[in-house]
């Protein structure tokens, strides 16, 4: 019975992340991509799909885990490679993609060394001096974004560094400025809108 | 066991705590309960039918409509067939 739960909440998680990080690959390919890349792309300077890292791993925990992955794979190989903007090989996809799927999660980590604690992960053995992470407190999610935009643009710069695809370190300030903006214009954009569908009385 | 609505739900809360801090919302619950009964209202909407539908005392309504109309947001108006009514409609 517990298991069967489990599963249940497993798909829902993974259906949700899957479309969440897909519809928000489309909105940044089609509505910001297209300005970006007319003067030399090296990065997006607002990267609205790492909205759906951050807060599926935050609120869903590591069960989004594996539907963020295979939804990073399948938006760039497939949507992304559609419209050219895939040059990487398979064996890199891969890395990248895995790289960019733990990316929150190594961030908060490194956050709960510093003595942030999440309860959606339950990696740690709580105190009751623990210092919790408020999930329905903004402020604490734009933490956990600037943090795993950190971790995210250092660990691709480093990957492609390694792999010798580029040594660009304005790739890194891209990605790093661009995961950020991207997550902030995605939660207030979705705050806006739950005011204007949700608030009539 | 993890509960996925709730969750959400917590989701949620964060984006509303993002509206109140920033105060999105330019008009109060109330005006908002009387601007939306003049938008749903087919053509237009007298100020009996807002506070039968709004529940709220015929004064504060009044108060209500004068900031909307001060906001250019709705237009008050003479009845035609009873010059003792006014109807209110949006400015749009």
């Amino acid at each position: 019975m517990k298991s069967l739960a489990s599963l249940k909440y497993f798909l829902e998680v993974s259906i949700t992340t899957f479309v969440a990080f897909n519809l928000l690959y489309v909105i940044w390919l089609f509505f910001i991509i297209s300005y970006e890349t007319a003067s030399g792309f090296n990065g997006s300077i607002m990267y609205v799909p790492h909205a759906a890292r951050v807060l599926t791993i935050c609120y869903f925990g590591v069960a989004a885990v594996p539907a963020l992955f295979a939804a990073h794979i399948f938006c760039t190989y497939v949507i992304g490679g559609f419209y050219g903007l895939n040059s990487l090989e398979f064996i890199d996809l891969l890395g990248t993609s895995f790289l960019s799927t733990i990316c929150v999660l190594v961030a908060l980590y490194a956050m709960a060394g510093l003595g942030f604690k999440l309860r959606t992960l339950q990696f740690y053995k709580f105190t009751k001096d623990s210092v919790y992470l408020d999930l329905s407190n903004h402020k604490h999610i734009i933490m956990v974004t600037v943090f795993s935009a950190a971790v995210h643009a250092l660990s691709i710069y480093v990957y492609n560094h390694v792999r010798a695809i580029s040594s660009n370190p304005e790739m890194f300030v891209r990605f790093f400025v661009g995961d950020i903006l991207g997550t902030l214009v995605t939660i207030f954009t979705l705050s806006f809108m739950l005011f204007a569908f949700f608030r009539e009385r | 066991m993890p509960d996925f609505k709730k969750r959400l739900s917590t989701f949620v809360q964060m984006l509303r705590n993002i509206e109140d801090e920033f105060k999105l919302h330019l008009l109060t619950p109330n005006e908002q309960a009387v601007f939306y009964t003049i938008l749903k209202s087919d053509d237009v909407c007298n100020i009996s039918k807002i506070v039968d539908e709004s529940g709220l005392s015929r004064s504060t309504v009044y108060k209500i409509l004068r900031k909307l109309e001060e906001n250019s947001l709705i237009e008050a108006l003479q009845s035609e067939s009873d010059k003792r009514e006014s109807i209110v409609s949006l400015k749009v």
